[in-house]
């Protein structure tokens, strides 16, 4: 697990109205879930606008596919695909998800989101608390499975206040 | 020394605090205390502090 910026690169996407979904642990940590992650995963919307936006935020962070010696940066036809740019920046890993639950594009996830705000008029999307335990029971892997009671625990706890 | 009746206080405790499958509850309630930004801030401090105890002890042969 390598330490991340993760406020200041959430800031700067929202700076720079990047159209991006966050997901992952990191959702549920932002809507209070106790769980840890080392990256910043998000569905980015994939038109070329958006694109040449989050490019420009990747560029300045020094983005660079993280399994890759040759430290190569993505450029756009890599983000306006459905896959998944995993990547290493001076703030931290951030992975760019084309798509995610078999198939599900940011179009069809942002109703299933939140805004939160992160203070200064930044405000970012995050897949709520609901969606994000169905996306990790449909992945099904162990650390998707693990994850849920702490999950499941804290959308109680909002929905049912002590 | 802790007494019987502290023992048996602890342990009720711990049965409200932690449910049926493990998770504690108190924890959750504590981030929920916190703002979005505050819970980020709780994530890089953590993150920050193991990965500092890997860097002091990355050089040392485990037995």
């Amino acid at each position: 697990m390598r330490s991340g910026r993760f406020a200041e690169l959430l800031e700067l996407l929202a700076e720079h109205d990047v159209e991006a979904i966050v997901v992952g642990m990191l959702a549920g940590v932002l809507q209070g879930a106790p769980v840890t992650t080392g990256d910043v995963d998000i569905v980015h919307r994939r038109t070329p606008e958006n694109v040449g936006r989050l490019l420009t935020v990747l560029a300045k962070i020094g983005a660079v596919y993280r399994h890759d010696p040759r430290g190569l940066a993505p450029g756009e036809s890599h983000l306006m695909g459905a896959g998944h740019q995993l990547l290493e920046s001076s703030l931290g890993d951030i992975d760019c998800l084309g798509a995610i639950d078999d198939g599900k594009t940011y179009d069809d996830l942002i109703d299933s989101t939140v805004r939160m705000s992160l203070g200064d008029d930044h405000v970012i999307a995050v897949l709520d608390l609901r969606t994000l335990i169905e996306v990790k029971r449909r992945a099904g892997r162990p650390k998707d499975l693990a994850a849920i009671p702490v999950l499941e625990a804290t959308l109680d706890e909002l929905e049912h206040p002590e | 020394m802790v007494s019987s009746m502290t023992m048996e206080l602890r342990s009720g405790q711990n049965d409200v605090a932690i449910d049926r499958r493990g998770v504690d509850r108190t924890q959750i309630r504590r981030m929920l205390r916190l703002s979005p930004l505050e819970r980020l801030r709780w994530l890089e401090e953590f993150v920050e502090s193991v990965a500092k105890i890997r860097r002091l002890n990355e050089k040392r042969t485990i037995r």
